[in-house]
């Protein structure tokens, strides 16, 4: 870590007079002791949804895509939804654990690594829809230029569905495997201090972490070059995945402002869900001490700016269609305001633009309830956000008489919930079997706003589990 | 006795143009006399074509010597005869391994030439349709033909009352065995029209002392007053008369004729029109008067009537149209006509034409129109003489009263009454489910025949396949029955010994070749070549005998008084017609051009009377009426049509058919498709109450927006426009900045041109490009969900600006029509999205799909700006396999979740190419025609090589009234469309 300096009057980051031991058992009690009920009745909630998707998926793919609500017109709804949505959500993970990184936010450590693991579920949660879009999905693998022996024929490098093929699979590889070396050291002090069988796994997954001084510093290059490297993919994914629609004809869709106005979106919403999540853990699993209300509101003043700049994209749309003159455009955001679905178009924008508004106040920033209901909101108006994009721009382009309307079946509605049973059985089960606290990264922040009170004696209180981070701890010490 | 069919298929033939260079080269250089080839061609053509239709060969032999004149893999095209409806249009069945697969207008038909509507191209799914019965039937049992006729014979040997109702029959082979049948029986033979123009017959006897329909030359007349008649969507002959419409608009003329439409409900006609006026039925009669009395005026005669004065259309409007009637160079060369049944209307219509001079000209009566014979009152009569009792024998043979007359249910109560009964029929519809026996007729397609749609236009049928199910040609029915001899009884079982000689003993191809050798064929003519161009044309120029003056008690018959309630217009769907045809789900499933409805009939109402009534779109309504007595109620969705006359609801015919008809009874709750309503059939007009039933039901709608929203995809300009400055459409800015180099196109180029100003909207292309292509048929419910797969479309914009008689905008809205298919764009936003490259451009300008390659992502639908690719949501498939055999065997059948979409007929042009290529010529124009260009009557669509710039479509693209739709998006569409020129008289 790098010498800092930092003010006396800087608040602590951890609350509660934690030992390095505390924080060692906090973080690693959920993965060794049983399961309490509620984790089970989540657990049970989560994995009923899937089935219920694996069953949806599994019927729609067997009988088509007819079961579900498109048509001649509406090619696109709830599936490309769900995915940006999906991919959306992933983009928080990222940003906290690679870009706050290279900020120096030391306020990340507590929430980074159930960021991250947010990421890589809601990334694989996205995955899955560009997949069972596909009339035929059993050939997707043609998505992929393999050498084959059908002569010339390659994929359509000119087609965004492929650069959207490399996009989520360079930023799901490079997200997963950033999370899986910052979770290294982590693993270590858990295969510390378990037995038997889960010491062997934890043993291998930890590729023989020993804690030297070497390895600290060559997991810490390591983890900067990936962070370095994952901070463009944070830009380049939502772009792309922009792309799909700025790059097309139809009016809506084909707009230059895209890309931006996609990735700030995605922060938007990727935030949201973060503090849905971490709201519900940090009540759930007792983690209060760490992650704090002065997390939560740095994470709301985050959402009142991304959703300030989200209300700013709508508006910039409406100019341009208006400043363009093109009858196209013009008409296609009047119907979205005032057409069929404009009350899609409506819960967005109050979901989106007005409720990230009373951050304004630090009161309500402060307050658990108002945040968390705020999250719900923004993340029903980003699903909606990418529902109006998609469904509104097709149900009425240029050919008047190919006009139509979308109404989504049971289906649909029954496949997206099953996405949200993936990424809560997923995620729940991250919470069982890995440690939820970057603690080894905690560790090293736990001085901020201490050095009054404490700054010499949690060296004096290294356990024994702790030794591998109080090498670190040490070099760090020495530096100051 | 009669099972044998191996005479029937003896195909002499293909027209020459259809025949193979190679075949025609090879006869040159071995001189085969014609007859020859004709007979060994037939035998080989015999073989194949047997062999192909033989149920289910236990083991496939290969066939060691090729057939010399038979390909795997080449079409034959037999000329035959449209009898989808009784207009009598010539067409070509293409046959491909034994199995008609398609039904095209033939080019050398005097009728259509070469055009062919929405019926006669799903005629051919007819000829495969499961349901047709496969054995005679008595008293509902199974019989032998051998036994049938018997039994039938039984009942006819002591009969005193034999009567024969048939539709109309128009050939003069078919007359003389129905003669043959009569005389021996002493038989009255009866013509029943389902909807019938008895009064137009009628009203020439009056005038013109002989009961006919005059022949109807479009083509001549400058001007064109048409009071309801849709004579270019139902009325008589539809594709002979929008083919001459469509001639007389020639844009290169001095000036285009000009068509006026007065109407109750809206028509593609009216559509069509350059004028239109919304004239209730009861009016009809008054607005004729008042018209016949304002020409009258104009020519300097006396008035012929008392004066009427019609209350819809003002009498300045009738003196303008009187004007223009009379002006100089319309005399002589104008036309009158009226739709209706009604006599007094009829004879009005005949004394304006008189006095127009338009007999002899635009009317001919030497070559009266034979397409609808029928007498309404010899019905009638015989409906009392069954209902008394005091028929024997009763035989139906293509007819069916039960269901498509106004007293059905009378005729089902008297039916029964007839001592015997046979119905000479293919399926147990409404009338042969009543008849003690079915003889089980063959399906058109099947059968020898000939018909007379003009007064000495005779055109043959011939058969394309061999029977599929084991029926009996209906004149070798009749004509046994004429000739039996005597019966011997075995134990219960009747045998029949025909006479040993006579034509009962012939096959029926023979006695119709040696009829024609009789009194057909003139001097120089020869059976094989009528039979290869499917008619001979006897016609001689247009003459009509002098007429005498109308009554003037016939004007006041003529008005009526304007009922109470809602007048009732019945009207025939360009898809169902009269509803022989409502078993066919290509017809089910075609968007009426109007309303864009499917698979049912509904109560058109104009949006005034919708809001008078309270209801909207898709709710259920009752229409209650009295109808000449009958009490009728029909429930029936709402829909509404703007065009149409207030307080009239318009209810189309051929619905409701409860028998024999799954795919027209495929409503799961009701049983049946839509509700019949010919019980409100009536010569004057019906007027009906009109309540709200509570119920809402989804219509299944190809297009729910009307307007254009001002978006200039259907272009329209006034004559007047288009004179001041006949280029100006293309004139327009089009961007095409580019930074790319565009497509290079070193040999063809394809693009088509499609001429607003000849669309009609009747949607024969439409049908044309599924039975070309094996579009599937998707059902009620997928069109409800707008997934239907229509490769081309017919757009259908009603106008926004202000309509000529100042009322609100949708009270008589200008239409237009916009047939909309694959625009082929040269920077197809489709091809650049698609990640597997599953649809590419071709060198010659096509948007290429492939569908093995295509993995489903809908995103090049998406992305299309025409919105003309269509997914395959489900795999489509035919309920019963049989129908499988329709399939064209060059096109692909799509499976599940792949896109697909217009190919511009990729097959044909392949086709044509090798053609041309074995034959070691270029590429003539037009050798290569799409589906859609083939099918139009008013040849609207031209295909061609855009890089020949002596083809018609490269010329017509450089015409200036051309345009291509959504020229700013730079996508450069190959399809180029030609403005409309609407002609409302200012010129």
């Amino acid at each position: 870590m790098s010498h800092s300096v930092e003010s006396e009057l800087r608040e602590p980051l951890v609350h509660g007079d934690k030992t390095l031991h505390d924080i060692t058992e906090a973080a690693c009690a959920p993965m060794e002791r049983k399961p309490n009920g509620l984790w089970w009745a989540a657990f049970l909630v989560a994995l009923t949804c899937l089935g219920i998707g694996f069953v949806t998926v599994s019927y729609q793919i067997a009988t088509g895509i007819g079961t579900w609500g498109l048509n001649k017109t509406v090619g696109w709804a709830f599936d490309i939804t769900n995915f940006v949505f999906w991919v959306g959500i992933g983009h928080a993970g990222t940003l906290i654990s690679a870009v706050l990184f290279l900020f120096r936010q030391k306020w990340r450590t507590s929430i980074n690594r159930s960021a991250e693991a947010m990421t890589i579920f809601a990334v694989i949660c996205a995955a899955i829809f560009p997949l069972i879009h596909m009339g035929r999905p059993w050939l997707a693998f043609w998505t992929a230029p393999y050498p084959n022996f059908r002569g010339p024929l390659w994929v359509n490098f000119r087609s965004p569905l492929l650069w959207d093929v490399f996009a989520i699979s360079t930023y799901f590889t490079i997200s997963a495997v950033f999370w899986y070396i910052g979770l290294i050291p982590d693993l270590a002090s858990a295969r510390d201090r378990a037995t038997g069988i889960r010491k062997k796994i934890y043993g291998i997954m930890s590729f023989g972490w020993n804690g030297s001084a070497r390895i600290w510093s060559r997991y810490e290059t390591a983890y900067m070059l990936f962070a370095g490297l994952a901070t463009p993919l944070v830009v380049s994914v939502h772009t792309i995945v922009s792309m799909d629609f700025a790059t097309s004809v139809i009016p809506g869709w084909h707009t230059t402002i895209f890309p931006p106005y996609f990735v700030i979106g995605a922060i938007f919403s990727g935030f949201a869900m973060v503090m849905t999540l971490l709201i519900i853990m940090r009540k759930v699993v007792n983690l209060e001490a760490f992650i704090t209300i002065n997390h939560l509101e740095n994470m709301a003043k985050v959402i009142l700016v991304t959703g300030s700049i989200v209300g700013l994209a709508y508006a910039t749309e409406f100019f341009v269609a208006w400043y363009s003159g093109s009858e196209y455009e013009g008409f296609t955001f009047i119907n979205r305001a005032t057409g069929p679905f404009a009350w899609a178009y409506w819960i967005m924008v109050s979901c989106n633009v007005i409720t990230p508004q009373l951050m304004w106040f630090k009161k309500l920033r402060r307050n658990v309830v108002v945040l968390f209901i705020l999250s719900i909101f923004v993340n029903i108006g980003m699903w909606f956000e990418r529902f109006v994009i998609v469904v509104t721009s097709l149900h009425r382009d240029f050919m008047p008489s190919s006009w139509t309307y979308y109404t989504p079946t049971m289906i649909e509605f029954l496949t997206l919930l099953g996405s949200f049973g993936l990424f809560f059985t997923c995620f729940l089960l991250f919470c069982r079997v890995l440690p939820m606290l970057a603690f080894g990264e905690i560790k090293g922040v736990m001085r901020t706003g201490k050095h009054k009170h404490h700054d010499h004696k949690h060296p004096a209180v290294i356990h024994k589990h702790d030794v591998a981070h109080a090498k670190k701890h040490e070099k760090e010490v020495a530096h100051v | 006795m009669n099972d044998r069919f191996d005479n029937i298929i003896l195909p002499d033939n293909t027209p020459d143009e259809a025949m193979p260079p190679e075949i025609a080269r090879e006869l040159e250089r071995v001189s085969v006399s014609r007859r020859r080839f004709m007979q060994a061609s037939g035998l080989a053509a015999l073989g194949a074509v047997v062999a192909g239709c033989t149920a289910q060969p236990r083991h496939v032999v290969p066939q060691v010597t090729k057939q010399a004149d038979i390909t795997p893999g080449v079409a034959y095209w037999y000329a035959g005869t449209c009898a989808a409806c009784s207009a009598n249009c010539g067409v070509l069945h293409k046959v491909r391994e034994g199995r008609p697969i398609k039904v095209e207008g033939n080019p050398q038909h005097p009728l259509g030439q070469g055009g062919l509507c929405a019926k006669g191209q799903a005629f051919v799914l007819d000829l495969y349709d499961p349901e047709r019965l496969k054995t005679p039937l008595n008293g509902g049992k199974q019989r032998n033909w051998r036994t049938l006729d018997g039994e039938v014979m039984a009942a006819l040997k002591d009969a005193k009352n034999v009567r024969l109702l048939s539709g109309t029959q128009s050939g003069p082979t078919t007359r003389s065995v129905i003669e043959e049948f009569c005389k021996q029986y002493n038989a009255r033979h009866i013509v029943h029209d389902a909807i019938s123009l008895s009064a137009i017959a009628d009203a020439h006897k009056q005038t013109h002392g002989a009961r006919a329909i005059p022949r109807y030359r479009f083509d001549l007349a400058r001007i064109t007053v048409s009071f309801g008649a849709d004579f270019m969507g139902a009325w008589l002959s539809p594709v002979e008369y929008a083919r001459q419409w469509a001639e007389s608009r020639k844009l290169d003329k001095n000036a285009p004729a000009r068509l006026v439409q007065l109407e109750a409900a809206m028509t593609i006609t009216g559509a069509a029109a350059d004028s239109r006026f919304r004239l209730p039925d009861s009016e009809r009669g008054a607005a004729l008067v008042a018209l016949a009395n304002a020409v009258a005026k104009k020519v300097g005669k006396d008035q012929p009537f008392d004066a009427a004065a019609p209350k819809a259309v003002a009498a300045a409007e009738i003196e303008k149209l009187a004007g223009e009637l009379c002006n100089l160079k319309n005399l002589g060369k104008s036309l009158v006509i009226a739709g209706g049944n009604n006599l007094a209307e009829q004879l009005v219509v005949n004394q304006i034409n008189m006095m127009l001079g338009n007999y002899g000209a635009t009317l001919d009566l030497a070559n009266a129109s034979q397409q609808k014979l029928g007498d309404a009152e010899a019905v009638d009569g015989l409906l009392k003489e069954l209902d008394a009792g005091s028929v024997d024998v009763l035989i139906v043979w293509g007819a069916n009263p039960v269901y498509d007359s106004a007293r059905g249910a009378d005729w089902a109560k008297a039916l029964p009454k007839a001592k015997f009964s046979v119905a000479i029929a293919d399926r147990l519809d409404e009338t042969a489910s009543l008849c003690k026996a079915v003889a089980t007729d063959l399906h058109p397609m099947e059968s020898w025949r000939d018909h007379e749609p003009h007064k000495g236009l005779v055109t043959l049928s011939q058969p394309a396949v061999r029977p599929l199910y084991g029926g009996r040609q209906a004149e070798e029915s009749l004509l046994s029955w004429a000739n039996i001899d005597k019966v011997v009884m075995h134990g219960t079982e009747p045998e029949v010994m025909s006479k040993a000689s006579g034509r009962a003993k012939k096959a029926y191809r023979d006695v119709l070749k040696d009829f024609w050798a009789a009194s057909v064929l003139r001097a120089g003519e020869t059976w094989e070549l009528a039979i290869q161009r499917g008619c001979v044309d006897h016609r001689g120029g247009a003459a009509s005998p002098a007429g005498s003056n109308v009554a003037r008690a016939e004007g006041a018959k003529a008005v009526q008084a304007a009922p109470k309630g809602y007048e009732v217009v019945l009207y025939e769907s360009v898809a169902i017609g009269d509803g022989r045809q409502a078993n066919n789900a290509w017809l089910q499933e075609l968007a009426d051009p109007l309303t864009k409805v499917t698979w049912e009939n509904y109560a058109a109402l104009s949006p005034a009377s919708l809001a008078a009534l309270g209801i909207a779109e898709g709710d259920v309504v009752r229409v209650a009426a009295k109808a000449e007595g009958r009490d009728v109620t029909l429930e029936l969705p709402a829909v509404k049509q703007p065009g149409m006359a207030d307080n009239t609801v318009a209810i189309a015919l051929g619905y409701g058919r409860t028998k024999a008809c799954k795919i027209a009874q495929a409503n799961s709750q009701s049983g049946v498709i839509g509700a019949n309503a010919y019980p409100l059939l009536s010569a004057s007009v019906v007027a009906a109450t009109i309540t709200a039933a509570g119920r809402k039901t989804v219509l299944a709608m190809t297009q729910t927006h009307d307007s254009q929203e001002g978006r200039p995809h259907a272009r329209e300009v006034s004559l007047a426009e288009f004179i001041k400055d006949p280029k100006a459409i293309a004139k327009e800015p089009v961007s095409n900045a580019t930074m790319w180099t565009g497509h290079e196109y070193k040999g063809h180029r394809w693009g088509m041109v499609v001429d607003l100003n000849a669309c009609i909207g009747c949607s024969g292309c439409v049908v044309g490009c599924q039975a070309e292509n094996n579009l599937p048929v998707v059902g009620k419910e997928e069109v409800a969900t707008r997934r239907e797969m229509a490769w081309m479309r017919i757009d259908r914009y009603y106008s926004d600006d202000k309509p000529a008689d100042q009322g609100a905008v949708e009270d008589n809205p200008k239409v237009s029509f916009q047939p909309l298919m694959c625009q082929h764009c040269e920077n197809a936003p489709c091809e650049t999205v698609c990640p597997v490259l599953a649809t590419t451009h071709s060198s010659e300008g096509l948007n290429q799909q492939t569908y093995n390659r295509c993995v489903g992502t809908r995103y090049c639908a998406n992305n299309c700006p025409f919105k003309v690719r269509r997914f395959n949501w489900f795999n489509y498939s035919y309920a019963d396999p049989s129908l499988n055999l329709v399939l064209n065997p060059d096109v692909t059948v799509r499976t599940r979740g792949i896109m697909e979409k217009c190919s511009m007929c990729v097959q044909r042009i392949h086709e044509g190419k090798l053609q041309a290529k074995k034959a070691g010529i270029p590429l003539p124009d037009h050798a290569i025609k799409t589906a859609c260009e083939q099918s139009c009557p008013t040849q609207a669509i031209v295909f061609g090589d855009m890089n020949d710039k002596n083809s018609e479509a490269a010329k017509l693209a450089a015409s200036g009234r051309n345009y291509v739709l959504l020229g700013e998006l730079n996508v450069k569409p190959s399809i180029q469309y030609l403005a409309k020129v609407r002609n409302s008289g200012e010129v």
